[in-house]
């Protein structure tokens, strides 16, 4: 096997993982950008609907593209509820008092959610295994199961991108990101808006794990580690901003794949870490308020 | 204060001296009057709970069939005494093991350890049996490490242990033909299955075998293309799977859409729990067990009959071949002790040799064990006892078709 080749195959590898991290990624700069929520159970979510999309294709036979479709409308509800019943109220509240108690809302939820999930589906890791091979066109370097998460991915990226571009409700959810205060002064009705937001992204969550798991097998414990690659990602790509978002996931992705093939594998995770720290150092510009 | 205030006083004093006393001498310890009474602890919650399925039940089934056998024999009490468990969940963690071992010597009174499992939690209750003088027979702790520290009251059952694993495998490697010329480790990052490595790197080089490299994995990696890669382009002729069944899944999983190949793949701790989470992808692998009751052996009654009633697979957890003899090492320590003095058991213990199902356990000088194990290949889904020949249940398949 070449040199050549086998680069190639680290960044299609590469290409893959980052897709994934763009999907969790945007639904959580989605949320932050509009509510100014860290979401800390965001990554849970995500791992909560790969583990439900694995249970229901390997105890019912049903397709991931039912369960993506299931997860959405699914995640979307409890993300709506989850929002108007826990952290709305807390909204009312200073900027202090409001932060405080939204990070702490999350992060219950997120070890709440972790261990009923650990309780009801068991400690053990799991997957949606459909069939998959090397495709030979692409010389072996491409699987048909990257393909078909890559082709999932980029049709939600750019169904994402036309409904921000587009409609009523995006052009709502942009005008609140770059500025609260005007957008309600010109009839933006923030607190609606703010609800339906949180519930795209979390459904955004619900569909990137049954995505996630079509891929990688997921536990619960994976939650974690996915939000803090998408905090990452957005202290790259900037709040709001897709395609910052995808190029910045896409990097981290091709850049652990480049340090596990080139150093270890044991190293791969530190990556983000590492990032995270170099851009919030070298960056002034990085702030967590990037509006663009 | 009144008079009658103050023997209210005393009578309040008095009664809860009382209660702490007769919950101290339910224990009395090596009563010939009471039954005799192991603590342990199980990881029945955290990251080793899905290795301990049923073990609770494994344990009560144990004293059940020596129970119902009489008992545990005690010469110098001229009768057979009862057995009995006081069991708790150490969550996998050390700390919480170690709060739990000093409860079992303290608060209930336990005669003796059998347990924990776990490098990691055996090291830490290590400790505690070495300040409370009790000796501990510890199941599936298999790092020497744990041992080299002067340890007096501390025993270890790693079913094979570690020098010992893979011994029939590396011999069925120089018999097989085409003889395998290269091997490739891939390691999760473990105190046990770094040992491991490092101890098979070793006895392969001795069967002839040139290594092509080690890659490491932390135990949550789920990603695995970089390693596969890097097998890809090595080409071994075998790859040594050397990890916990858990962390290595998605690696057998992506092997398989990456469609590796090589003679055979051997994994360490090949298991029905592997088996089931990988599914197909795991046929032709080949593994080790310690025992299996088709296998038979010195008290393979007592062991099948405790597995069945506790409704435990050995292939489906592994493990519990640990378990069951640190449960029928201590019992035959006391018996040769002739009495429950816990100098005495320790001194039996002392570089001891045991009888069980798989094989004489014998203990060196500083408590770490010496057990071997078979070979097995998973065969159209079933698991075969391919080596050594003379015990085998079926021909090992060479190479193994699934992964030309």
């Amino acid at each position: 096997m070449s040199s050549l080749v086998l680069l190639a195959q680290v960044v299609s590898g590469g290409l893959v993982m980052g897709g994934l991290y763009a999907m969790v990624a945007m639904g959580l700069s989605l949320i932050y950008g509009v509510t100014r929520v860290l979401n800390f159970a965001h990554g849970t979510f995500v791992a909560l609907a790969g583990i439900s999309g694995s249970i229901l294709f390997s105890s019912f036979g049903i397709h991931p593209v039912w369960s993506i479709l299931l997860a959405a409308a699914a995640f979307f509800a409890f993300g709506f509820g989850f929002y108007n019943l826990l952290l709305k109220p807390v909204m009312k509240h200073d900027h202090f008092k409001m932060t405080i108690g939204t990070v702490l809302i999350t992060i219950g939820a997120f070890m709440v959610v972790e261990d009923l999930a650990s309780a009801a589906a068991g400690p053990v890791q799991r997957n949606i295994l459909l069939p998959s091979t090397a495709i030979a066109a692409t010389g072996g370097i491409v699987t048909s199961m990257q393909l078909y998460v890559l082709l999932g991915i980029t049709a939600v990226t750019v169904a994402l991108h036309a409904f921000l571009k587009h409609s009523w409700f995006g052009r709502a959810i942009r005008a609140l990101t770059q500025d609260q205060f005007a957008a309600t002064a010109y009839g933006v009705p923030s607190e609606l808006i703010r609800g339906a937001t949180f519930a795209v992204g979390t459904a955004m969550a619900g569909v990137s794990g049954v995505l996630y798991a079509m891929t990688l097998p997921v536990d619960l414990h994976t939650g974690f580690i996915l939000t803090v690659k998408a905090f990452t990602v957005i202290a790259i790509g900037g709040i709001g901003n897709l395609t910052g978002t995808l190029v910045a996931s896409i990097l981290l992705g091709v850049t652990e794949a480049l340090v596990a093939f080139y150093v270890s594998s044991e190293w791969a995770p530190a990556v983000s870490i590492v990032v995270l720290l170099a851009v919030l150092v070298l960056s002034p510009r990085t702030d967590f308020v990037t509006h663009r | 204060m009144t008079i009658f205030k103050m023997y209210r006083l005393l009578g309040i004093v008095l009664t809860f001296a009382a209660a702490v006393y007769s919950g101290a001498a339910n224990a009395k310890i090596g009563s010939c009057e009471d039954p005799i009474v192991f603590g342990t602890t199980i990881s029945e919650t955290g990251p080793f709970s899905t290795l301990t399925t049923n073990w609770r039940a494994l344990t009560e089934a144990f004293a059940n069939e020596v129970n119902r056998r009489g008992g545990v024999e005690v010469k110098a009490c001229g009768k057979k005494l009862p057995l009995k468990f006081v069991i708790y969940d150490d969550q996998s963690n050390p700390s919480t093991a170690v709060r739990l071992y000093e409860r079992l010597a303290s608060v209930d009174g336990v005669d003796f350890f059998v347990g924990p499992d776990w490098t990691s939690i055996g090291m830490a209750v290590s400790s505690v049996a070495e300040r409370q003088k009790i000796p501990a027979v510890m199941a599936n702790v298999g790092a020497r490490a744990v041992f080299e520290r002067g340890m007096k009251y501390v025993w270890g059952n790693a079913h094979p242990s570690a020098p010992r694993w893979s011994e029939q495998y590396f011999d069925m490697l120089t018999k097989v033909n085409p003889r395998p010329k290269s091997i490739l480790f891939i390691t999760h990052d473990n105190p046990v299955t770094k040992e491991l490595t490092e101890l098979m790197s070793k006895r392969a080089e001795a069967a002839g075998l040139k290594v092509l490299g080690d890659e490491r994995f932390p135990g949550d990696l789920k990603n695995f293309s970089a390693i596969i890669l890097k097998v890809k382009a090595a080409k071994p002729d075998v790859i040594y799977i050397s990890s916990f069944d858990n962390p290595s899944v998605p690696l057998i999983q992506q092997m398989r859409q990456q469609s590796v190949k090589a003679m055979d793949v051997h994994h360490a701790m090949l298991s029905g729990s592997l088996k089931k989470q990988v599914g197909e992808g795991v046929e032709g692998v080949t593994g080790e067990i310690a025992w299996y009751p088709a296998i038979g052996g010195t008290h393979a009654d007592l062991w099948t009959r405790t597995l069945e009633a506790s409704k435990v697979d050995l292939f489906d957890a592994i493990w519990s071949v640990g378990r069951l003899a640190a449960y029928d090492v201590m019992v035959q320590a006391i018996e040769r002790a002739g009495e429950l003095d816990r100098e005495k058991v320790r001194q039996v213990l002392y570089k001891g040799t045991f009888k069980t199902p798989p094989g004489d356990i014998t203990y060196d000088d500083t408590g770490f064990p010496n057990a071997s194990a078979f070979t097995t290949q998973l065969q159209r889904g079933k698991i075969e006892f391919i080596w050594p020949p003379e015990r085998a249940t079926a021909k090992v398949i060479w190479p193994s078709p699934s992964w030309q």
